[in-house]
Formats: C-alpha cells, structure tokens, sequence
C-alpha cells in the first residue's frame, strides 16, 4: 500500500464562487489523473443537493465531499484549503450552515477496506492542534508529508 | 443470546456511516451486546427498518420510520462521542428489557 496523501492532490488557497463551481474544477481535476469518472463531479454536486457534506467539529468548520463508488476508478484522498471560505450546510442539520474553510474530497472505492482511513480522517478533524498546522503550511509537500505522518502513525499497515 | 440487527445509515451509504458502523459495533460488543450490523444508504431505511430493532444515522430519518433511532453526527465531529454511545446503549437495554 502506497502513502495516502499525494502533494499533486493538495491544493491551496483556491478561490471559488461555489460549491458547484469547486465541483466541476475538483471533478476535472480528478478526471485528468484518472482516478475519477467523467461524471464524478457532477455526482458531487447531485449529492450535495439532497445529502449535504458540511461538518462542524468544536474548532473548524469543514467538508467532506464524496458520493458513489461507481464514480470512483481509484481510491484517493484530495485536499482543498479555500483562499475564502465556502457556504455548506452541515451533514446532520441542512438548516446549520457551515463555513468551510478546507474540503477533504473522498474517492471511496472499497468502503470496507478504507475503515481505518475514514476513522483517522475524523480523528484528524477534530485535532485543532494537526489542522492549525493545515492552516499555516505553505507547500503541498509539506501538506502531503504532514498528512501521511498523521495517518501512517494512527494506522498499522500490517494488519 | 439475542443478536440485535443494527442499521447504520449516511447519504451514500458508503463513508460517514462506514465510520459510524465500526464504532456502534466496537460499543455495543464491548458492553457484552451481540450485533448485526448493516450499512445503507438513508433513502432505502424507509422500506427495510422493520427488519431491524435500531437505527444509527449522520442525517435525520424520515418520520415514518417506527424503529427505535439514535442521531450520530457526533461521531464525525468528535464534539461528545461519548453521548452517542450512551445512548446507543440505552436503547439496546431498553429492547433488552421489553
């Protein structure tokens, strides 16, 4: 198993209008490295309608963007740090908005084989010490390197 | 010993209630509860919750649905987990009981 993060899946302080507008770039994006389908993006947005992503955890406020594995040709994680903070409405409530300042877009191909990974990923947002860091980092390499650190000490590969 | 069929549901059925399926399960095995866990999407709890004695999703639950349900959205923000399990554990004691 390879490391989880990529640096050519971290983006920073990217500027969009909207959800969708985020959606259709990520989607493109994604397409060109060919992990996702055509279509993923569009997908996205169709999920965020009914079923929102937004979280709120005690110190930030987040998305968690994902939708069918039939979208999915290769598991990934992308990370997103907005330039300006994007309007969500929370997973559990649509009525709570959400401010999100960063998206951890999920490529869930195999939902059993990525239990681990989706369980640090929610350990990892509520550390307000491990995302402060996030915030501040200035290189997708230093995101990537900080992320699998994060990941691989929380998760034994030999199991 | 009773096993209980626990339905554990999200928007695609695939992240946040995968998430939430492994700590129901770890909860309720470790206070000595046999479980059956099954994860699904939240638009298909409507047509199946019948065959299930709980509930545990990250959105609300359309009304019509009868069976017992508890609201996780905690175990993703990380603000009182601890909450949630209490109350998972109360409603196995209370279908324990009845």
């Amino acid at each position: 198993m390879g490391e989880i993060f990529r640096s050519d899946l971290v983006w920073l302080d990217d500027e969009f209008d909207s959800k969708e507008e985020f959606y259709e770039t990520i989607g493109e994006r994604l397409y060109n490295k060919g992990l996702v389908e055509k279509d993923f993006g569009e997908a996205l947005i169709k999920r965020e309608e009914v079923y929102p992503t937004g979280l709120k955890t005690e110190a930030y406020e987040i998305a968690i963007p994902h939708t069918d594995v039939k979208y999915v040709k290769e598991a990934s994680i992308s990370f997103v740090r907005f330039g300006k903070p994007i309007s969500y409405s929370h997973m559990g409530d649509p009525e709570v908005k959400v401010n999100a300042k960063f998206a951890f877009v999920l490529g869930v191909k195999v939902p059993h084989q990525q239990v681990e990974v989706l369980s640090t990923l929610v350990a990892l947002i509520s550390d307000e010490k491990e995302m402060s860091k996030l915030e501040k980092m200035t290189s997708t390499e230093e995101i990537s390197k900080e992320l699998n650190h994060f990941f691989n000490e929380r998760i034994d590969l030999d199991e | 010993m009773k096993t209980y069929r626990i339905l554990v549901a999200c928007g695609s059925g695939i992240a946040t209630s995968t998430v939430i399926a492994t700590r129901v399960k770890e909860v309720c095995e470790s206070n000595g509860y046999k479980v059956n866990v099954q994860q699904v999407k939240v638009t298909e709890v409507e047509g199946i919750a019948n065959d299930f004695d709980l509930i545990v999703a990250s959105t609300r639950v359309p009304e019509t649905v009868k069976t017992p349900y508890v609201f996780a959205i905690n175990y993703l923000t990380g603000i009182n987990k601890e909450g949630v399990d209490a109350e998972v554990l109360a409603e196995l004691k209370k279908l324990e009981e009845s």
